[in-house]
């Protein structure tokens, strides 16, 4: 309905109901508009705002001359940087929080990789603990078979399967110690072992096989499993 | 439920969907009145025009200035006695609250922040003028032989009030208070509901019994009733430089 009245009737009455806090929001852009382009609008917003004033107060009325300072101001104002939008910036942007709901739908969507994460994590931290081990003790020489490890790709299935010298079982969860026939590390079939190799590795599995040769009456034996220990310190 | 009683017509009755007869009575209703529906008005205009300054619109911040001036400078006044430097504190006030104004997240009042400025700019301004009496009153001992000097200087700090805008200050409130007396009543109560009382529209128009249009249009005349015996002192004054 307001298009019913001339730029005078709106420039006076919404501008009355601006100052009142009570014009429409389309009201607040015209009345910005009309601001910068009318002297009458300005001296009008002056006034409507010393009424107010005046009423509550007389004091109020006791002030600088309202033209004269806005145009002192200017002058200052007009030295300042402008305002780089800022809200208007950031409205462009995506909020940076979820929606509550994307927020709780954010757990099942983990589930989806945690469990071969957490498979892979276990992997490389058995095998960290295994490197680690290794460099605890460097200068161990007679220790240096208890902590070899040898990981086998153990068929085609691609299991893998540790084997720790003379390891306690329960010394490692989830280590499996093998049988002497296994764990004999008696040639791997070449192209199907992985051997995560320490250079004092050789010595060690020449030693090993010097034993082993002197022991071939025991290592035939069935249900003769050979002891590994891991030296976890 | 009465459809002819403007109150109701005005807040639940679409415009465009209005009975004939109520069309009617709106067209002959007195001019000015019942013509508007008040639907969602902008509760904080400060929020409104803070908004437009922060998406760069620096003329709305002269809204806010003006809007503020009177009571920043009367801030001002209470604890700066020198009044030639309550209008330099003023706009320096205003400039900082400008500067400012990128990081003012409303989470208070507009004026309640910009108060906060002024008190800080007021007591920075003191801490300088405490300064310079002390260098003055040391350039005074030192130099007894500049007779004008002193007088000078008291002049300078003296908190006194020029006259002719002491006068003036009366002239206005003066105006103001015959222009309420001689509207009618209908319109210096609306006025004096929404200025003195703090009332919204909704609650004038509760009071009232009329429309919300109808309040806005009646303060609206009633404002303008007074800015017309207003307007020849504020021109005469200011020189109609708006």
């Amino acid at each position: 309905m307001s298009d019913r009245f001339s730029d005078n009737d709106f420039a006076g009455e919404a501008l009355s109901a601006l100052a009142d806090g009570e014009a429409q929001p389309h009201e607040v852009a015209r009345a910005c508009a009309a601001w910068k382009e009318q002297a009458d609008v300005r001296a009008n917003w002056h006034a409507y705002q010393l009424i107010g004033d005046v009423m509550r107060s007389d004091d109020l009325a006791r002030t600088s001359q309202g033209d004269a300072f806005l145009a002192s101001f200017r002058t200052r104002l007009a030295q300042e940087p402008v305002v780089l939008a800022p809200v208007a910036a950031n409205a462009q942007r995506p909020p940076v929080s979820q929606p509550a709901a994307t927020a709780a739908a954010e757990p099942l969507r983990r589930r989806a990789w945690a469990g071969p994460m957490a498979v892979a994590a276990g992997f490389v931290m058995v095998v960290g603990a295994l490197l680690s081990s290794q460099g605890i003790q460097p200068g161990a020489g007679s220790s240096l078979d208890d902590s070899l490890a040898q990981v086998v790709n153990h068929g085609p299935a691609s299991d893998l399967v540790l084997s720790l010298g003379d390891a306690p079982v329960g010394g490692a969860s989830g280590l499996v110690a093998l049988s002497a026939d296994e764990a004999s590390f008696s040639k791997p079939q070449s192209g199907e072992a992985l051997l995560i190799r320490d250079p004092r590795l050789d010595q060690a599995l020449i030693g090993h096989r010097s034993s082993l040769t002197s022991e071939t009456s025991f290592a035939g034996r069935s249900g003769l499993t050979r002891q590994v220990v891991f030296d976890g310190r | 439920m009465n459809q002819h009683d403007p109150k109701v017509m005005d807040e639940q009755t679409p415009p465009n969907e209005m009975p004939e007869g109520v069309a009617q009575l709106v067209v002959s209703a007195t001019e000015g009145e019942l013509r508007h529906e008040a639907v969602d008005p902008i509760v904080d205009v400060d929020a409104a025009l803070v908004a437009r300054v922060q998406r760069g619109d620096q003329k709305a911040f002269e809204m806010l200035v003006v809007k503020y001036q009177r009571r920043i400078e009367r801030l001002i006044a209470r604890m700066v006695r020198d009044v030639d430097l309550v209008e330099d504190i003023a706009q320096e006030t205003f400039i900082r609250a400008y500067r400012a104004l990128p990081n003012f997240r409303g989470e208070s009042a507009f004026y309640t922040w910009l108060y906060r400025i002024a008190v800080n700019t007021a007591k920075k301004a003191m801490i300088g003028l405490k300064r310079d009496i002390l260098l003055t009153e040391s350039a005074r001992s030192g130099a007894g032989d500049d007779e004008d000097e002193a007088p000078r200087v008291e002049n300078e700090l003296s908190d006194g009030e020029n006259p002719e805008s002491l006068m003036a200050s009366r002239q206005i409130a003066e105006t103001v208070n015959a222009a309420i007396e001689a509207l009618s009543e209908d319109l210096r109560q609306a006025i004096t509901l929404r200025e003195i009382e703090g009332l919204s529209y909704e609650e004038i128009s509760d009071l009232m019994n009329c429309p919300i249009g109808t309040v806005r249009s009646r303060i609206f005349r009633a404002r303008e009733a007074i800015a017309t015996r207003l307007r020849p002192l504020l021109d005469s004054r200011q020189g109609g430089r708006w």
